[in-house]
């Protein structure tokens, strides 16, 4: 074959490797090899044979596969005749020494194979025998990771112990196989858990083995795996924790059979993952712990805090000490995390759980029950006064700024109280609804509980019912509130507000009823009606005075852009309000819930001509980018700012007046109540405002006529090119 | 997916009746062509096999019905071609049938397609068909089949996997006149394409093979270093193109992609070398300049030791008296009934005008018994070892 020759042989081998390693199992590898063989050797028959039987054959049908003689022509291999092939050259090598297995080479006719044939095929077997190897490995790991799944699924240990007993047989392919335990009581003897191979009175004297006797008890005391002298035995430690606390016995019944590096590593491999199921009991305490914790604050969950209020409570009970319950809810969080994005929520949430442990006992329990909403239990409380110290004391310590992602943020919380009630669902309920008081009376503060709020809880469910029917009933009426020039105190325009004529309750005011028609999604009909109803009011007024209407906008309403620039378009059209003459106000809250939504929504109400205002500006958390980006016309600064200004403080208003400046918008001042707090904007640099010091809202007809007894109007604010 | 169709032996006795008849037809209607080609061929009673080789010019189905309306329920295998063949010489356009007839004779065909399944499978499937030929001393598979379906080697070691060593593979790919689009084969009334037809005969009297390309070795061969399938990137470790040409000392003109190089490799296959025999023939189909490698008809295993060939019509010619020899050695004395040649359609272009010549070869050889063959994309003949896909080769089936 010339210079080639070596070189043939070479990249003959190389090209073996490369196909017997693509098969996806060992006997589809045996057949390919067995071709792969055949073509290269040009031999029209080829057989593998491997502990006693032939793996793999090429030549003959498969239902003709002449094993008996293959086999005697294997172990003796001869030149003479071949069932189907007539007189031929045989050449036969060894695949794996201790296995006992051939490759079976026949040539038809009675060219020799020669001596670079012979190596190769040596080659070959190695080259076989290896991938064979690394599919006993593959089939192995597969093994191991179907027993690491049964762990993790929480199989039964038991299920556990035998799938590792069978595949140590399978794997190392040996007749019995053991798995004994060390008795938690009597550790002088191991109890069998799991066997494969054992007859039945196998089974039953090795049901409880003295330790002291044996492979398995020789295994534990050593802690390695240990060779029996004597038989063909090999035995590894189980271990819990790192404790050998059994172990794993493999026996052969085959005369001769002795145990490779790598059948020790397997059984090895099999020893572990038993030790893993059984330090799964550890893990089965790890997952309580994250069954009963939040996994943000890592704080005891609903749950635990449940558990630990059941047992506080039947302590109470008997030895007759007090303990309260804390509700707490951070303000205003929704805004926070709309503003300022999720990773910062959950940021500060966890600082407020810091906070709130370092704020109490040790011994009292600081639970999250998701949201920003917290539990605290207080346990061997004097009365409800050292209750409401903690409160303070909880609201004091999150009262300082909190850093979330470099930037200072300023938070409250508003906590409900609430004593034992005599089961752990009710006095958490009864915190909650202090909770909930405690907010409405504003926001940093603490309420606990009365009977009464229970009262207050059935209203509003009667109210929501009631608000169910309000437009069909007509109980709705519009309030219209000046909003004047401050120099002058002229009238500009109004803003329009709803008000609730309730048949038995009276006047409604919008705080109570608003929040809950967002909630139950009357807000759309509602504002629908808010809007068609100022227009048409105010469009009336025009031949008065040229005014502005401004009416706020919910959130709800905002969400649904295009139902809103539809109504607002009917509600122009049906008017005929010139579209300028329409402020649409929507609070800062309501813009930055979905900022790329809001800015297509806003564009689609400004192509329709109206005005916008950002409504209570200075309370949410918008950048200056995300304000750049909306396309506004003026902001209202919200009361809370004014009334910093009536004690001295301008820093925040003066901000608002530069920025609107700065921003080419027209600011208008909310809540304003004094003349020093007139006086004090114009000198800032606002113009506009509204309030008690000019007029509180009024029916329409009352405004109509103050519009006619008033003098000649100032023209309309415009805002500059 | 394959069916079967069988027609059996009388009870064996020394020496049955056998006869072997062709028929041809160039008739422009395909019906007519399939009917005159089918009467040529019908020597005798008792048909047991009809092959038919055509031109894909014809309406198929036409000249199907033609062939069938005399041969009856005879089973049927065939194929398009890119020429057919007899000792009147090579034609085109025309329709060669073939018929085996007679009580020593026994037959059994299955079709099977390739997709969904693999090549190898429907190579095993088709094989079945040696199980309608059991008990007969002298048997042999023949298939036809699309060579435009992939590695043929494949189809190979899938009929070797179910005939074993026992039984020879003979055959040949189907052409469609070097159109290299579609290539149908024919079994029974059917016209399939993407499949592959296979006949198990069982004689009474020896079937000889012979393989031959008459290609010589050229210079030292080299060791296919690297290979993907049909594409040999290097060659003793250097680029595939670069060590063709230089071991063949290619002038300048063939060194650029061009006419010139297109029929340089085809008077240069590459050839597998081969314990027993003649090298194997690898056709040259391309090659990719850019990467300096060898684009094959057929995939060239990687560690394989490879020839350079170079031929002549002499040498071609020369093969076909070889290959002829070596088919009717293996009948002995006797003078065979006739000879079916599959003749790879490379050589064909080769010999161009002097194609005649080979099928005067032929003729002779055959001693006046009938030839039929065809024009092929591809030969099959497993006669020894595995391999049995070949190209630029002649195959002759020798019926004795």
């Amino acid at each position: 074959m010339g210079g080639g020759a070596e070189s043939w042989s070479t990249q003959q081998l190389t090209e073996f490797l490369a196909l017997v390693s693509s098969y996806g199992n060992a006997a589809s590898a045996l057949r390919g090899a067995a071709e792969r063989a055949a073509e290269v050797l040009e031999a029209e028959v080829v057989a593998i044979t491997r502990g006693g039987i032939v793996s793999a054959a090429i030549g003959y049908p498969d239902d003709a596969v002449p094993v008996g003689e293959l086999m005697r022509l294997a172990g003796a291999p001869q030149t003479g005749r071949l069932t189907g092939l007539g007189p031929c050259r045989v050449l036969v090598v060894e695949l794996e020494a201790d296995e006992g297995g051939h490759v079976l080479v026949a040539r038809a006719g009675d060219e020799e194979f020669t001596r670079e044939e012979h190596d190769l095929l040596r080659g070959m077997a190695r080259v076989l025998v290896m991938t064979l190897r690394m599919f006993h490995r593959q089939q192995l790991l597969e093994r191991l990771s179907s027993l690491q799944r049964m762990i993790v699924r929480r199989a039964e240990p038991r299920d556990v112990l035998h799938a590792v007993v069978t595949g140590a047989a399978e794997l190392i392919g040996d007749d019995v196989v053991t798995l004994h335990l060390l008795d938690p009581v009597d550790h002088r003897a191991a109890v069998l858990m799991a066997s494969v191979g054992l007859d039945p009175v196998g089974k039953a004297d090795t049901e409880r083995t003295p330790v002291d006797e044996g492979l398995g008890g020789r295994a534990i005391a050593a802690d390695r795996l240990v060779l029996s002298d004597k038989h063909a035995a090999m035995a590894a430690p189980v271990r819990e924790e790192g404790r050998a606390v059994g172990s794993i016995v493999v026996a052969s019944r085959r005369p001769g059979r002795r145990y490779s590096a790598d059948d020790q590593e397997v059984l090895l491999a099999f020893a572990e993952h038993a030790s893993l199921a059984l330090t799964d009991a550890r893990m089965v305490r790890t997952a309580l712990h994250q069954a009963f914790h939040d996994p943000l604050t890592d704080l005891p969950n609903r749950a635990l805090f449940v558990d630990r209020l059941e047992l506080g409570i039947s302590r109470v009970q008997r030895s007759k000490s007090k303990l309260a319950v804390l509700f707490l809810d951070v303000d205003r969080f929704k805004i926070i995390n709309d503003s300022l994005g999720h990773a910062a929520g959950d940021e500060l949430l966890r600082e407020v759980s810091r906070r709130l442990v370092a704020s109490i006992r040790p011994g009292d329990t600081a639970a999250r029950f998701g949201g920003d909403e917290f539990a605290i239990l207080l346990e061997d409380v004097e009365d409800q006064e050292a209750a409401e110290h903690v409160a303070l004391r909880i609201i004091g310590a999150l009262r300082a700024p909190l850093s979330i992602g470099g930037r200072d943020v300023f938070i409250s919380a508003s906590i409900g109280i609430a004593m034992d009630a005599g089961s752990a669902g009710d006095t958490i309920r009864d915190a909650d609804l202090a909770m909930y008081r405690a907010k409405s009376e504003g926001k940093g503060r603490h309420a606990v509980f009365e009977p009464s709020m229970h009262v207050a809880v059935v209203e509003r469910a009667d109210l929501e019912a009631d608000l169910q029917r309000v437009l069909e009933r007509s109980e709705l009426v519009l309030h219209f509130q000046p909003i004047v020039a401050l120099g002058n105190r002229g009238i500009i325009g109004a803003e329009a507000l709803v008000r609730w004529r309730h048949p038995t309750r009276g006047l409604v005011s919008p705080e109570a009823f608003i929040p809950l028609a967002e909630e139950t999604q009357v807000m759309t009909d509602l504002g629908r009606w808010i809007l068609t109803e100022a227009c048409r009011e105010v469009a009336s007024w025009q031949n008065l005075r040229p005014l502005r209407l401004a009416v706020n906008i919910s959130a709800v309403q905002l969400q649904a852009a295009e139902t809103l620039a539809e109504d607002v378009a009917a509600a122009l059209e049906a008017s005929g309000l010139p579209p300028e003459r329409l402020v649409l106000e929507i609070t800062e809250t309501a813009l930055m819930r979905d900022v790329t939504e809001t800015i297509a929504c806003l564009r689609s109400l400004k192509e329709l001509g109206v005005l916008l205002a950002v409504d209570d500006f200075g309370t949410g958390y918008s950048s200056l980018d995300r304000l750049r980006r909306f396309p506004i016309d003026m902001l209202k600064i919200d009361k809370a700012f004014i009334d910093d200004l009536g004690a001295g403080d301008a820093t925040l208003s003066q901000a608002i007046i530069d920025l609107g400046a700065s921003f080419d918008l027209q600011v208008v001042a909310e809540g304003v109540e004094h003349e020093l707090q007139r006086q004090r904007l114009l000198e800032l640099g606002c113009s506009y405002g509204q309030g008690y010091h000019f007029s509180r809202p009024m029916p329409a007809g009352e405004l109509r006529a103050l519009l006619e007894a008033s003098p000649a109007p100032l023209p309309l604010p415009r805002r500059a090119a | 997916m394959g069916d079967q169709s069988s027609a059996t032996a009388d009870p064996p006795a020394a020496r049955q009746a056998r006869w072997l008849g062709v028929g041809r037809s160039d008739h422009p209607d395909a019906r007519s062509a399939g009917l005159h080609a089918a009467d040529g061929a019908l020597r005798g009673d008792d048909a047991k096999l009809v092959v038919v080789f055509c031109s894909d010019a014809y309406d198929l189905y036409e000249l199907l019905a033609g062939v069938r309306e005399r041969t009856g329920d005879v089973p049927l295998i065939g194929c398009s071609t890119a020429g057919e063949l007899t000792t009147g010489g090579p034609g085109e356009r025309s329709i060669v049938v073939t018929v085996l007839g007679g009580a020593g004779f026994t037959v059994s065909t299955r079709a099977a397609v390739t997709a969904p399944y693999s090549l190898r499978e429907a190579g095993a499937n088709v094989a079945r068909a040696v199980h309608g030929v059991a008990g007969c001393e002298h048997r042999v598979l023949m298939l036809l089949s699309d060579g435009l379906a992939g590695d043929q080697q494949e189809l190979v070691r899938g009929a070797y996997g179910v005939v074993g060593a026992q039984i020879p593979l003979v055959g040949g790919c189907a052409g469609d006149d070097l159109k290299l689009v579609r290539t149908f084969q024919l079994h029974d009334d059917r016209i399939l394409s993407g499949a592959v037809v296979a006949a198990a005969i069982g004689s009474d009297a020896p079937l000889g093979i012979g393989v031959r390309h008459g290609w010589r070795r050229s210079g030292e061969p080299a060791v296919v270093t690297s290979s993907s399938r049909d594409r040999v990137l290097t060659l003793d470790h250097q680029p595939a193109l670069d060590v063709y040409l230089d071991r063949l000392g290619a002038p300048p003109e063939a060194r650029v992609p061009g006419p010139a190089f297109r029929q340089f490799t085809l008077m240069h296959p590459l050839g597998l070398a081969r314990r027993r025999g003649e090298a194997q023939v690898r056709g040259i189909a391309g090659a990719d300049f850019a990467t300096r490698s060898l684009i094959c008809i057929a995939p060239v295993p990687q560690g394989a030791l490879t020839w350079f060939m170079d031929g002549d019509d002499a040498s071609v010619l020369e093969a076909t008296d070889a290959a002829c020899s070596d088919a009717l050695e293996a009948l002995g004395d006797q003078p065979p009934l006739g000879m079916i040649a599959f003749d790879c359609s490379a050589r064909r272009g080769i010999l161009g005008s002097a194609i005649q010549a080979e099928t005067d070869r032929l003729a002779q050889n055959a001693g006046g018994a009938p030839v039929a063959g065809f024009y092929t994309y591809g030969e099959i003949a497993r006669t020894h070892g595995l391999s049995g896909f070949h190209n630029q080769t002649l195959v002759i089936l020798a019926v004795g």
